[in-house]
């Protein structure tokens, strides 16, 4: 009888307790909210990201073990950090919000097993509720993200999205990992056993030591010493001291971060009458408000600030990629070019124009010419295990083209004298500290022995053609073409061809037109600039198909292989690195990027290419979405953590005789500085970060980074409009918290 | 009823130690209604907080009905704190998600308690203190004098042995804190309650039957209500102002 009286008894009281607690959590709903709010964005953003990025679309596009995959991984690891980071912060609130509660539960005299089992059923609840969601909605947004960008940036059909468990399990990983943090913040808090610092803890301040006068000089100079030691220096000694910078050299970054820290402790807790009293005193509220709680609110800026330079240089990184990828070859003459082995019998004039009129194109201009390949010795750089560069002497074939072909081909005029030579380069290049133009010490024809030294005689322009030599492809005087010519057989030749298509043009329109190979009229591609024009585009596809039909173990090599360089390390006994058979399917994604003998095609390489290039662009520009969201939501539960815990500060000022104006300016400067502080700071170091990477690369600008750097700074404006947009949302929320009722901004 | 034997606590910061409370011993009567005055720094608060077991002391007995709570672990403290004290804090301490009657039932509640005697017994105590009319609202919506009944109220839910106050009406304008004493005054009058609290308030002070002066972490001395309250609020002003101060204590 006693057990059921017990039992009954005790089911009652339980559930009042439950009851209680449950309108406490309905009551503190916010505090719940925010947390799970943390919860689900940063599992929805990292997982959308991990599904993505391991989907099979992607992973088969990325090349293995290539840098594009290494960046990748820094990049996730750099949101997953970001992402944890704002998830364990309002954790924290959440915490620091339940103490009160906890400690006035203690005091009351309920025991910490029952509280902790009951804060543990809570927050489990809340948090397993929100990662389930924000797993399940990872699949359709990532879905939806990958449509937006198939549709901005892929712009083909091509690319399907396809789902992969490896995702759905990365973002479970991450899940896990959050849920473990929140279980170690929550054995912390639950392990507080002074009751008096329980109690305290919401209203608990810090005080940061004096902050000099000096500090934000400081922390400017830091910032700026940081980039130039960490950037300018390699480059400098590169190429002053041929001696690079050991992997260490990279700390240097550390004094940046150092300086950011500097400069927003000064922005946060240093106040001066100075010059402008009038400042100082209407400010005076507002940084005393910030000075109390200096040190929280300065690691809070400076991880916001860390994730707009993360934002805008992910971006950044993505532009480039895309922007570099648009212009590849978009400067070469002819739409089409290719080289390959002359004994290889490949698809030849009549095939392809007969190709052409099947897809209603017609060949506009057709050029063939033979290269021939020679011995060269020239000498290069290599670099040590000491970041040490040397000099070091090649020997290997190089492709060799006469001055008069070129012309024909080039259009321009090239005068060449026997024993001279000219090194052909794409349009706009650079010269690296790898090899440069006038590497040539001599020339030997492969078959009877005769050497030459040519003497250089500069570069000349050829995308088309550039794009066939490794490491250059040179031009020779007509007199020494002949002369090397004699005693070689086609085993020592390549054929280069290279032609242009146009759409047949309309009878009735026959303006801007011109004549084909056969004299019919053509003209250009009736679609619209910038679109993709599916007959053009069909003919290449089949073009392509059909040279790689064509193509034989003749030139089944990889894109660095050399016949000459095998040689040598076979004889040495050595083995050689570029030797093997690549796939040669035409829906092998990898393989223009790896073969050696790759056809070129405007077209092709605008839809192809940018395929591959578009992955990483996504990739880069949805990293920099996730960094601004959770920049965004760091900086709007500062802005609402500092309303609620100065509510009493906002009554008294009302009492002192404040009207809602003047808090609403309190609320306005502290607010301000918790957004503007950070964005200008990550903008201004990612600007000065961005300069240096595309000057230090080459000790000059072009005007394609020019643009690129110009187009950040238009991408800094975006950063700072959306962060506007959460300033205003915070800034109202902020004034609700606060008690003021008008809204006068 | 409660017992200090030989209390010190002491407070370090990097290499130095402040010694707060020094040797201090007193007794409080079951029924008493007993003060801590002092002058800032005298170690009123923490002496308080050392009662309540709510920070650890060096040396030292605190007895509660004679037995000895120096040293309960977790389990029995949480026991004690239920079901032999009652606290009273200057900032109320109510939780804001709960009504006034909820905060009331909550020591109960957490005792597991039959509801409807627990609910009758808090309906009974809040007519007791005037605050019926109140109960269903939240504290944001109730004055500071109401909040502090309901905090005394909820002290009482348990009938605890002592009521420990911590500058009960430190927050209070006089009426309210009038208000709060009365309630207190009604808690030991109706329900026998032994009340200790800590005061930098003369006027709240001079309700008491004795008032324990401290001084530099030390008893300093009694005075004990023999003459009119009105004689012996002038009393303790003298007494303070000889000691220097009367300033709030927030140690």
């Amino acid at each position: 009888m006693s057990f059921w009286i017990r039992s009954a008894h005790w089911e009652v009281t339980m559930m009042t307790m439950s009851k209680i607690m449950a309108k406490l959590c309905k009551k503190n709903r916010e505090q719940y909210r925010l947390l799970g709010v943390c919860v689900f964005l940063s599992v929805l953003l990292v997982s959308s990201f991990t599904m993505m990025y391991f989907s099979p679309s992607i992973q088969e596009f990325l090349p293995s073990g290539g840098d594009t995959r290494k960046l990748m991984w820094l990049l996730l690891g750099v949101v997953t950090v970001g992402c944890l980071i704002f998830t364990l912060y309002g954790g924290s609130l959440f915490f620091r919000k339940k103490s009160r509660e906890f400690g006035v539960m203690l005091a009351l005299g309920a025991r910490k097993k029952m509280l902790a089992g009951q804060l543990a059923k809570e927050v489990a609840f809340v948090v397993l509720r929100y990662i389930l969601l924000g797993i399940l909605l990872a699949v359709p947004v990532s879905y939806l993200v990958w449509k937006i960008f198939q549709i901005l940036v892929i712009n083909t059909s091509q690319m399907q999205y396809r789902f992969g468990m490896t995702g759905i399990l990365a973002g479970l990983i991450f899940a896990a990992l959050l849920v473990c943090s929140i279980l170690i913040m929550g054995i912390r808090f639950v392990r507080r056993t002074d009751i008096m610092d329980i109690l305290n803890a919401s209203r608990k301040t810090e005080m940061v030591r004096e902050i000099g006068p000096y500090t934000g000089k400081l922390g400017m100079v830091l910032i700026l010493a940081g980039l130039l030691l960490a950037m300018a220096v390699p480059s400098l000694t590169a190429r002053l001291f041929h001696q690079g910078m050991p992997a260490i050299w990279q700390a240097t970054y550390l004094l940046c971060v150092l300086g950011l820290y500097l400069v927003t402790l000064s922005a946060v807790g240093r106040s001066k009458k100075g010059k402008r009293p009038e400042k100082y005193y209407n400010n005076i509220i507002s940084t005393n408000l910030m000075r109390f709680t200096a040190r929280q609110t300065t690691r809070n800026m400076c991880v916001i600030a860390l994730l707009v330079f993360v934002m805008v240089m992910a971006a950044f990184w993505g532009m480039l990629y895309y922007f570099d990828a648009m212009r590849q070859g978009s400067e070469a003459l002819y739409d089409y070019s290719v080289h390959y082995p002359a004994k290889e019998r490949q698809i030849g004039f009549e095939e392809t124009e007969k190709l052409a009129e099947d897809h209603g194109v017609s060949i506009i201009s057709y050029e063939e010419t033979d290269s021939l390949e020679l011995i060269v010795r020239y000498t290069g750089k290599d670099m040590d295990d000491q970041k040490r560069y040397f000099d070091v002497e090649y020997e290997k074939l190089a492709s060799f083209i006469s001055a008069s072909d070129f012309a024909r081909i080039s259009k321009t005029s090239v005068a060449l004298e026997e024993g001279e030579y000219q090194t052909v380069t794409p349009s706009g290049f650079r010269e690296t500290i790898w090899v440069g133009v006038d590497c040539l010490n001599e020339i030997e024809h492969p078959v009877t022995g005769e050497c030459l030294k040519p003497e250089y005689k500069g570069t000349v322009v050829s995308d088309n053609l550039a794009m066939t030599g490794e490491p250059f492809l040179f031009l020779l005087s007509d007199a020494d073409y002949e002369r090397f010519s004699e005693g070689l057989t086609d085993d020592f030749k390549e054929r280069h061809v290279l032609f242009d298509v146009g759409h047949m043009a309309a009878a009735s329109d026959t303006a801007g037109s011109v004549s084909d190979a056969a004299g019919q009229e053509v003209r250009g591609c009736t679609c619209k600039e910038g679109e993709l024009c599916p007959a053009t585009y069909d003919f290449a596809d089949a073009w392509k198909r059909a040279y790689i039909e064509r193509a034989t173990e003749l030139s089944n090599h990889y894109r660095l292989y050399d016949a000459r360089e095998e040689e040598l390390a076979l004889a040495a006994g050595e083995e050689y690195s570029y030797a093997g058979e690549i796939d040669m399917s035409p829906d092998n994604t990898q393989l223009i990027g790896e073969w050696k003998y790759a056809p070129f095609s405007k077209i092709l390489m605008k839809a192809e290419t940018m395929e591959m290039v578009a992955v990483f662009v996504v990739l880069s520009i949805y990293i920099s979405v996730i960094a601004l969201a959770a920049a965004g939501i760091m900086s709007y539960i500062r802005s609402i953590t500092i309303a609620a815990d100065n509510r009493q500060l906002f009554e008294d000022l009302g009492k002192l005789g404040a009207d809602d104006a003047y808090k609403e300016r309190v609320i306005r400067v502290q607010l301000r500085k918790i957004f503007a502080y950070p964005a200008a700071s990550g903008c201004g170091i990612v600007g000065v970060f961005s300069l240096f990477l595309t000057w230090f690369n080459d000790m000059n600008l072009e005007v394609f980074e020019i643009k690129m750097l110009l187009m950040e700074a238009v991408l800094m404006v975006v950063v700072g409009a959306v962060l506007y947009g959460v300033y205003r949302t915070a800034y109202r929320r902020t004034k609700e918290i606060a008690g003021i009722a008008s809204f006068h901004a | 009823m409660l017992q200090v034997k030989h209390l010190s606590k002491s407070y370090s910061s990097g290499d130095q130690i402040y010694p707060v409370l020094k040797d201090v011993s007193l007794e409080v009567g079951k029924g008493e209604f007993v003060a801590v005055m002092g002058p800032s720094g005298s170690g009123k608060t923490t002496l308080l907080n050392c009662i309540s077991r709510f920070i650890p002391h060096e040396q030292g007995e605190i007895l509660l009905a004679d037995s000895d709570i120096s040293n309960l672990n977790g389990e029995e403290l949480a026991e004690v704190r239920n079901r032999r004290m009652g606290f009273v804090f200057q900032d109320f301490m109510l939780l804001d998600g709960l009504s006034v009657f909820e905060n009331i039932c909550l020591p109960q509640i957490i005792a597991h308690r039959p509801i409807a005697q627990m609910e009758e017994k808090a309906r009974n105590i809040c007519r007791l203190f005037g605050i019926e009319k109140i109960m269903e609202k939240y504290p944001a919506e109730i004055s500071g004098g109401e909040k502090q009944r309901t905090a005394v109220a909820r002290a009482l839910m348990n009938q605890p042995y002592v009521i420990l106050a911590d500058e009960p009406t430190g927050n209070l304008d006089s009426k309210s804190c009038k208000a709060v004493i009365d309630a207190f005054l009604q808690a030991k009058k109706e329900m026998g309650a032994t009340i200790f609290m800590v005061t930098h308030d003369s006027f709240a002070a001079s309700f008491c039957d004795r008032v324990i002066v401290l001084k530099d972490g030390q008893v300093h001395g009694e005075l004990r209500r023999s003459r009119t309250r009105r004689e012996f609020m002038d009393e303790l002003l003298d007494t303070i102002r000889t000691l220097g101060g009367d300033d709030d204590d927030n140690e």
